[in-house]
Order: C-alpha cells, then structure tokens, then sequence
C-alpha cells in the first residue's frame, strides 16, 4: 500500500483491538487504505513524514484518524495534542477510540479539539455499528475540513 | 400783733387808687369851663359877621345879575318868536302865491279847453288873490332886500303868467278855440319860471327861519340855565344865611346852658369831695378795723399761716404756726423754711416754690413735716403767692393744719369699718324677715342687700339647726340670746358652718322687736378638724401598718439573710460609692477574704483576682456603672494553694425610680466545671483528631477501592470486549460450518459477555458516581421523570402502564444524577409490574419535615420486608435472575446519588403488594433552610 493513499490511519496498541476494529472497517469495504500505528510514536512519525515515514509527504494526510487512548510510550493524548497543535495536521478529523465514558470526558477535560469518539463497546455489533457510521461521515458525507472544521466536526461528533 | 406788710401796701393801695381817681374827675371838669367861656367871643364872632355881609351882598348881586339875565332872555325870545313866525308867515305867502298862479293858470287851460264859465270865475278869484298875495309879500319881505328883488321878478313872472292865462281865455272866447301845443309849452315854461322863483324865495325864507329858531332855542336855553341857577344859588343863600343865623343862636343859648352846668358842677363837685373825703375816713376806718379783724383771725387760728419769701425764708409765722410746729415767731422768722421739713420729703419745697414762683397755687395737700421736737406730724397745707401791688409774685402764703389727729381718727375709723366688714352681722325681725343687711354679710353670703333685705333668713339660708328651732327660740325668748352652729347655704351653692349667735332686742315696753343675729364662718375650721382627725386616724393606720409591715420585713431580712448564708454562690452588692454593702459567707469562702471599704480600682490587687480587664472594668465596678456582664475570672485565695476560677454575673442595683443606686455580683467557683470542660475540650480534640485521621484512612481506601473498581471494570472490558468480538464474528463468519451445539455454546458466551458488560458499565457508573463533584443546579423534576419514561418506553412496548406523575417542585440537585436515580427506580417499578396485566406507576411528592419526599410506587411483585436491610447493598438482589434480571447494582448507585445529595433513600413494600421507593434530596436535620439557603447559593452561583 502507498503510504500516500492512506485514507485512515488506525492507531492502538492492541493487536486485538487492531483486529476487531479492522474487521468492522472492511465488512464495510473501508479497510483498504488503513494504516496501522501501534503506538503514539509511530503514529507521529506517519503524520509528520518522520523517522521511519521521512519520505511521506504532507500533501497526503490521512481523512481520518482513529486514535486509541491508552497506549505506552506516546499515548493517545499526546497524540492528539501534537495533531490539533500543528497547522499542517490540525485540520486531519481525529475520532477517539475509548474504552470508557470517563476516558472520554477526559479528553474532553484538555479541550484538544477531538473531533468524534468511539466508544469501544463489549457488543461487538455496537461497535461495527458505530465504526461504520462513523467511516461513512467522515470519509465519505464529510467535505474536507477547511478553515473551521474541527468546530463542526466536533458538533457532529457529539 | 399780726400785721403783714403786704396787707398794708394792698390797704394803701386801695386808697391811693381812690385819690387818684377823684383827682382825674375834678381835672376834667376844670380843663371844660375855660374852653366853654373862652369860644363865646373873640375873632370868631367878628368873621362871622363879616361873613354874613360877604353873603348877603353876593346874594343880592346874585339876584340882579339872574334878574337881568332872564329879562334878556325873555326878550330874546320874544323877538325870536317873532321872526319865526314872520318867517313862517313869509314861507305861507309864497306857497300861497304860487298855488294861486297855478290855479289861476289851470282854470284859465281848462276854460280854454272846456270853455265853462265858472272856470272863468277862479280863474280871475286866483287873479284877484295874487295881486293881493303879490302886496302881503311885498309888505312882509321890506326887511329883506333880496326877496324884495325876488319879488320883482316874480311879479313879472307872474304878470307874464296871468298875461298868457288871459290871452288863452281870450283865445277862446274869440276863437272858442282849443289852446294848442304852442301854448301849453308856454304855460309850462311861464309856470316854471313861476315855481323856480317862489323855491328861491321859499328856500330863502326857509334859511331864515333854521336861524331864526336856533337862535329863539339858543335864548330859551340859556334863560333856562338863568333861571335853574338863579334857583340854586337862592337857595344856597338861603341856608347860608340860615347856617349863620343859627349858629349865632346856637351859641348864645350854648353860652348860657353852660354857665348853669359850670355852677352846678362846682356844687356837686364840693359835694363830691365831702362824700369822697368821708368815705376815705370810713375806709381808712374800716380798714383799720379789718386789718385788725384779720390779725386777730390770723392770730386766733389754729391753722399754721405762714408767709415765705421765694427764697423760702420764713416772713410771717401766726400761734397757729407756733403751736402746729412747736417754734415761737421770734424762732421762725428769718428762717427757712425748710427746717419743717423731714429730710426724706426736702424736694418737695422746690417743686412748691417753683409753682408758686409760677403763680400757680398749691391746693390742700397732705404731707409730713416735722416739729421742733422733731417728732413727724401730718398736715394738711395749702400755698398760694403773694402778689405786690404790680402784680409780681413776691412770697407764698402757707396754711397748714395738723391733722396728724385726724389721720389717726380716720385710720380708727377704717379699722372699725374693716371690723364691722368682716363681722357678719344682720339684723331681723320676729318674723325672721331680714331688715338690715351689711356688707360683710354680703360678702359672707354672696346676696346683695336687694337679694336679702324683706327674705326669711331661714328660707334664704337653707338653714339646717343642730336642735329644732322651738328649742332654739324658747331659749332665745328665755335666755336673749342663743349660740350655736348652723350649717348655711351661700348665694352660689357652697355650704358653710358658722358660728352663730343670736341676741334678741327688746323694745321699751319689754316686747321682742328683732334679732341681731352674728355668723362667724367656721367651715375652714371644721374642715381642719375634721382633716385633723382624718390625718390622725390615718396616721395610727400607717403605724400599725409599719408595724406589720416592719415584720414581714424583718421576716423577710431573716429569710433572705438565711438564704444568703446557705447559699454557694457568692454576693456582693456595694452601693454607688463603691462601699460594701452585702457580703455573705459564700463569697468569704470562695474568695478567702472578707468585704473590704477599699476603693474598686483596688479590688483585683486586694483579693488577689486575674482578670482579662483592667481595674476599673471589674464586673461590681461596671455594674455600679449600669452595666450588666458576666466574667470569668482567677482568684488567688490565700486559703488554698490553687486559687479559684470564679464565673461573675454581675448587674447594676436600682432604685425606685430605676435608677442605679449600686451594683450587686454572684459569683460561684467554676475552677472544677473549668478543669472538667478543659477534659471535654482535650477529649474533643483527640476524638476530633481521631476522626479525622479515620476519615482521612477511610477516604484513601474509598478512593483506592474506587480507583481499584473502576481500574478493574475499565481493564476487564478489554478481553471482555475481545471474548465478545470475536464470537461474534466467529458466530457470524464461521456459522455455516458450525454443529448446532456449537453454535449454542457460542450464543451463551455471547450472552456472558453482555452480561458481563451490563456488571462492568454498572460497577463503573457506580464507581463514577462516588468520583463526581455535584453539579447543582435548580432542576425541574418533571421533565426529567419526563425524559426517562420517554427512555424507558422500549421496557414498557406492548404493556399496560398506567403512569400516574404528580407535579413535582423544582430541586436543587445534580440533574444527570438524579436523573440515574429516576431511570433505576422507574426502571425497577417497570420490571417489577412486568407480570402485572396492568401496572401502575404513581410518582408523587409530599412534604414531610419541611422536606420534598419524592415516592416512585408500583404494583408490581415487591418483596418482603425482612430482607429491606439488603436492599441497596451492591450485588445485593431479592430476585432470581431467571425471574428478574438484574446486576444488583442500580439501588446501591441509587442510594450513593441520593446520599450525596444529602437525602436518603428508602422502601416500604409487601411480598406481591408492589413497591414504594422514596427519597429525600437533603439532609434530614433541622437546619433545612441552612441547606436551603447554601442550595440557594448554590443556584445563584449556577446561574451566575
């Protein structure tokens, strides 16, 4: 897979979870350009055309980033912090993928700018339910942000 | 012997004047003989007579020259009168003539016209006539040779005339011809010349006679002024001659008359001068006599008469001065006045002599003056000026009389009226009636003597008599008098007592005639006494009374003094000043020492005492100051080795009349209660400590079993989430190939996994529960219930719910919370009425301790009540799962929201008899409105 045709770039530090998640994405045929990050570090590295993704262009940027928040090294937050601080990846949409509602109002607590949350349910079909609602807006109704689109995203979002 | 200087000038005067004035009556008569004898002859009879000569000769001269004036004028007039009628006759004539021409000349023209005879006829009688007329003119006018020239040419003319008339006649009577033209133009002309000739002699003659009468007028007017004067002059001479002769008479007659009035004024005036000298002998005589007759009344007086020159000195001083003053004559004479005087009325000579140096008199005035023994009388004076002869004021006369008797006679006698005033006498007679009526019995009773004389006293009095009134006049009649009290009613109402007594009079012959009759009022008396009496009856009350009242106290003193000696507290009470004025045992005791007089600056340092405040601000101190205040305070009892805590109450002492008077203190030893409350504060503190170290523990391990519950759930939902994602996908991609049994297996993992899931999310919320601050805010309970019940709604598809939801009062509470407490009871009631046909779900509130209790009751399956205690444990379930699926959960999460509102949570219900769950949303303590009034805060502070 180019590196520059990511449409989605999955990060979670749990293969498990990896699994699950891109199953749901590709009984909804939107697993085909997911990248998988397993961990914050290497999340960055692709979004920035850093150490390992030097060559990436920014021209590229994933539509949709699909964060795990607990992960070693660089977690979720951080992430997101770098994301939504830099002008050239602000604009990427960021949908949070949480275990919890606490995790959530969490994030919500640094008031980062996340676009949308998953809550990784134990139903599974919650869950694919959730993920294809959720790839469908942002990949496919959602325009590209502009100038304010994290406001909106984040209305959608809740 | 009394002569006054004055006196005698005025005596000498009067005779003088009448000297005087007979001297001026005979000098008047001397100077009016001499002029009467010397006008009689002399230069003015001889002008007279010359005089009347004078007249007499211009009076005759007078005569003859009118005499001869009027003559010519008469014969002026006469020739005058003449003329004018000659004229007169003259002017006829020629009118005459020239009428007669004319006639002759017409009867000739009318013969020759008519040729009648009688025309003839006067024709030649006016011929005739004027040859006549022609001579009368002729013989008139001789005098006057013009109109004789006149005259010639008239009678030519006439001639001429009479010529032409005959010629016609004989014309005619020749011809018996008419005369023609020709010859009435000749006519014509003859008579014009005719006319022209007689207006000259006419106008001449009527020249004449113009003349002629103004001069006959001219002669008449001047006789007539002739004669008037003549008249008046006449007549002047007459009364001239009159005036003369009378005046001749007038002054022999004069001459004689007075020659008899010259002798009988010589005889009267020697009469007079008798008369005169006579009267002057008597005058003088009389004058004597009065002066004398004055002397010695002036003498006799008793009067002070004393005359005073206007510098006061005394001139004249009669026995009545010496004996109203005490000074003889020779004393007072040359002396001022002034030595009468008193010295505090000395003014009182200047303001008279200036009065009197005013010519004013000093009418009778009353006065003090003093004797030669000094001693003051009162007199009566009166002064008047003394006038010279000329008028000027040269002293004063002063009479003054003692009346020194009569002011003491006068005084007594108002002293006797002022007693018979106030004696309340009258008088009346047998009938009782009243005949007299004085003024203090006016003033006693108030009726005036019109009101009271004529009244029966008894009716008028009222009178009330201490025994009948037969008693009181048998006495009378017995005894001529009687005395007694009356009670009397006066004029305007009030009642009086008096003293009366009555004495009857009795008439010569012994009969009774009237009763004098005394009232002496004695009602203020009879008041004093009987207030005396009152006063003293209510005195002996009093003292008795102080006397009982004296025992109560000593009573009371003992009881109070017993109470203060038994009693543990001590008391102190000082009065204004600071001095001790109760001190009982107690206080000796728990101060060690007994009272003191020092001063209260001095308190703390005698008795030992530690206190917060300075001095003066001991609680005695203030309270002597009208403070009230309580202290604690430390005393050092010199009895004990520890000293004593004392508590002090201590208030102001008043009096009467509130105000303070004193202070008074209870103080009792609070040195154990101290030491036993420093053990409670001590115990206090380390169970406080205590406390709070437990709580301190038991919070960590809250907050470690909740980190600890929730790190569990939120871990276990990972591989929980695992387990349930791949058998799902297991179940779903791989079923085909897959035995029925296995397939089954699968599901009921499926199943755990959910299970599961439900126990986590819960334990979470629980755990979250516990974590979250509260979010206050005032929340309408109703849209909440509203919104769960909408939320609720898949639970109740397909059942019969009857919702019954009261109107709900807005709270103050975390509304998502309490919204959870909602959801899980509401919730509970659903599932618990499953088996119901019809459920019924009632929400409603009441009020109950002055706190909203929301109740949520069903009809469902409810439980029994033994096992309440278990209910809102975690994990805690009263039913099977197999019945009721539950995690055990959502009443522990219930009672955790409501807890930390502050409320409480709490069920009644009966095995199959449904439920009642109810809650409170704040503490159950009786500081409600505090809760209420922080919820309140709370709220604004939301709001804001």
């Amino acid at each position: 897979m180019n590196p520059n045709d990511v449409e989605i770039l999955l990060v979670d530090d749990s293969q498990e979870d990896v699994d699950l998640t891109l199953h749901a994405l590709r009984s909804e045929n939107l697993a085909n350009h997911v990248f998988v990050a397993r961990d914050g570090q290497e999340a960055l590295d692709f979004l920035f055309c850093t150490g390992p993704h030097a060559g990436r262009s920014f021209d590229h940027p994933p539509k949709l980033v699909l964060l795990d928040l607990k992960m070693p090294k660089v977690d979720g937050m951080q992430v997101l912090k770098q994301i939504k601080g830099d002008a050239r990846t602000k604009t990427i949409p960021v949908v949070m993928t949480t275990s919890s509602k606490e995790e959530r109002d969490m994030v919500n607590g640094y008031e980062l700018g996340v676009n949308s949350y998953i809550q990784k349910p134990v139903d599974f079909t919650q869950f694919r339910d959730a993920v294809k609602l959720l790839g469908l807006y942002w990949l496919v109704t959602n325009q590209p942000p502009v100038a304010n689109g994290k406001t909106e995203a984040a209305k959608q979002g809740q | 012997m009394f002569i006054s200087p004055l006196q005698e000038i005025n005596v000498n005067g009067v005779i003088g004047s009448v000297e005087r004035c007979a001297a001026s009556r005979l000098g008047q008569a001397g100077t009016a003989i001499p002029i009467a004898t010397g006008s009689s002859d002399g230069p003015s009879e001889a002008g007279l007579r010359r005089r009347v000569t004078v007249g007499f000769i211009v009076a005759i001269l007078l005569t003859i020259s009118i005499g001869g004036s009027s003559w010519r004028g008469a014969r002026h007039a006469e020739q005058d009168d003449y003329w004018v009628s000659h004229t007169h006759e003259v002017m006829e004539t020629i009118q005459r003539t020239t009428r007669h021409v004319i006639e002759a000349e017409t009867s000739a023209r009318a013969f020759a016209l008519s040729g009648q005879e009688p025309l003839l006829t006067n024709y030649e009688k006016a011929r005739d006539s004027i040859s006549e007329d022609e001579n009368t003119l002729r013989h008139l006018t001789t005098d006057n040779l013009s109109q004789q020239r006149r005259l010639d040419t008239l009678g030519t003319q006439v001639n001429t005339a009479l010529e032409f008339a005959a010629g016609i006649i004989a014309k005619r009577q020749r011809t018996q011809a008419y005369p023609g033209g020709g010859d009435a133009l000749e006519r014509e002309r003859l008579l014009d010349a005719v006319r022209a000739t007689t207006r000259d002699m006419y106008a001449e003659e009527a020249r004449l006679l113009i003349q002629r009468t103004a001069s006959a007028h001219a002669g008449q007017r001047f006789t007539r002024i002739i004669a008037i004067t003549g008249a008046f002059l006449g007549v002047g001479l007459w009364v001239l001659a009159k005036l003369a002769v009378n005046r001749e008479i007038g002054v022999s007659s004069r001459a004689r008359t007075q020659l008899s009035a010259l002798h009988a004024e010589l005889e009267r005036r020697v009469e007079q001068r008798t008369a005169a000298l006579e009267s002057e002998i008597s005058e003088r005589k009389r004058a004597t006599e009065g002066r004398e007759r004055l002397a010695a009344i002036v003498e006799s007086s008793d009067d002070a008469i004393i005359s005073k020159d206007l510098n006061g000195t005394i001139n004249a001083w009669n026995r009545g001065a010496e004996k109203v003053f005490g000074y003889s004559a020779t004393e007072a004479v040359g002396k001022p006045m002034l030595m009468l005087f008193p010295p505090d009325r000395m003014n009182e000579e200047s303001d008279i002599l200036a009065r009197i140096g005013r010519g004013e008199s000093v009418e009778h005035f009353e006065t003090v003056r003093v004797r030669k023994d000094g001693t003051r009388i009162d007199v009566s004076a009166a002064i008047s000026p003394i006038r010279y002869g000329s008028g000027m004021i040269i002293g004063a006369s002063k009479i003054a009389r003692d009346i020194t008797e009569r002011k003491r006679a006068e005084e007594a006698l108002q002293e006797q009226a002022q007693i018979m005033d106030s004696a309340q006498v009258f008088v009346r007679d047998m009938q009782s009636r009243i005949v007299y009526w004085p003024k203090g019995a006016e003033k006693l009773y108030g009726f005036t003597r019109e009101e009271a004389v004529g009244i029966l006293s008894h009716d008028l009095f009222h009178t009330k008599f201490p025994e009948p009134l037969e008693m009181v006049e048998k006495k009378l009649f017995e005894t001529g008098m009687w005395e007694g009290e009356l009670i009397h009613t006066r004029r305007d109402g009030s009642v009086i007592v008096v003293s009366s007594a009555w004495v009857l009079h009795r008439g010569k012959q012994g009969q009774p005639i009237r009763i004098l009759e005394t009232n002496i009022d004695i009602t203020a008396r009879k008041q004093a006494e009987e207030q005396l009496a009152g006063q003293a009856e209510e005195l002996s009350r009093q003292a008795s009374e102080l006397v009982r009242s004296r025992q109560t106290l000593e009573t009371q003193t003992l009881m109070l003094q017993s109470v203060l000696d038994s009693m543990q507290e001590g008391l102190v009470a000082a009065d204004g000043q600071g001095a001790v004025i109760l001190w009982n045992p107690a206080a000796t005791k728990i101060l060690g020492m007994g009272a003191t007089d020092l001063p209260s600056q001095e308190w703390a340092a005698h008795y030992g005492l530690l206190t917060p405040f300075p001095p003066d601000q001991s609680p005695l101190a203030r309270a002597i100051r009208g403070e009230t205040c309580t202290a604690e305070m430390f005393v050092r009892n010199p009895e004990l080795d520890e000293g004593v805590w004392i508590e002090v109450n201590a208030s102001p002492l008043k009096d009467r009349n509130g105000a303070v008077s004193g202070g008074v203190a209870a103080f009792r030893d609070v040195t154990r209660r101290r030491a036993d409350e420093r053990e409670i504060r001590k115990l206090n503190e380390e169970l406080e400590e205590r406390v709070a170290q437990r709580t301190a523990q038991l919070e960590a391990a809250n907050r470690e079993l909740e980190a600890f519950t929730y790190s569990v759930s939120h871990d276990l939902r990972a591989p929980l989430r695992h387990i349930g994602g791949f058998s799902k996908i297991l179940s779903e991609d791989f079923r085909s190939g897959m035995p029925a049994e296995a397939q089954s297996y699968l599901q009921r993992i499926e199943d755990g996994v959910h299970r599961m899931g439900l126990l986590v999310d819960e334990l979470l919320n629980l755990a979250r529960v516990g974590r979250q601050a509260l979010k206050l805010q005032s929340t309408n309970l109703n849209s909440v219930i509203e919104e769960v019940v909408s939320l609720l709604q898949p639970e109740a598809e397909g059942r019969v719910v009857d919702w019954k939801i009261a109107e709900l009062p807005a709270a103050v509470c975390d509304p998502s919370l309490i919204k959870q407490v909602f959801q899980n009871l509401i919730a509970n009631a659903l599932k618990f009425t499953r088996t119901r046909a019809r459920a019924v779900i009632e929400i409603s509130q009441r009020q109950e301790n002055g706190q909203i209790v929301i109740a949520i009751g069903d009809n469902g399956v409810g439980f029994s009540m033994k096992y309440e205690d278990k209910l809102f444990g975690v994990f805690q379930r009263l039913h099977r799962a197999e019945d009721f699926e539950g995690t055990g959960i959502g009443l522990a999460t219930v009672k955790r929201i409501v807890r930390k509102h502050g409320g409480r949570v709490w069920a009644e219900a009966e095995l199959d008899k449904g439920a009642t769950f109810y809650f409170t949303l704040g503490a159950e303590s009786t500081d409600v409105k505090t809760r209420e009034d922080k919820n309140k805060a709370a709220v604004a502070g939301v709001q804001a």
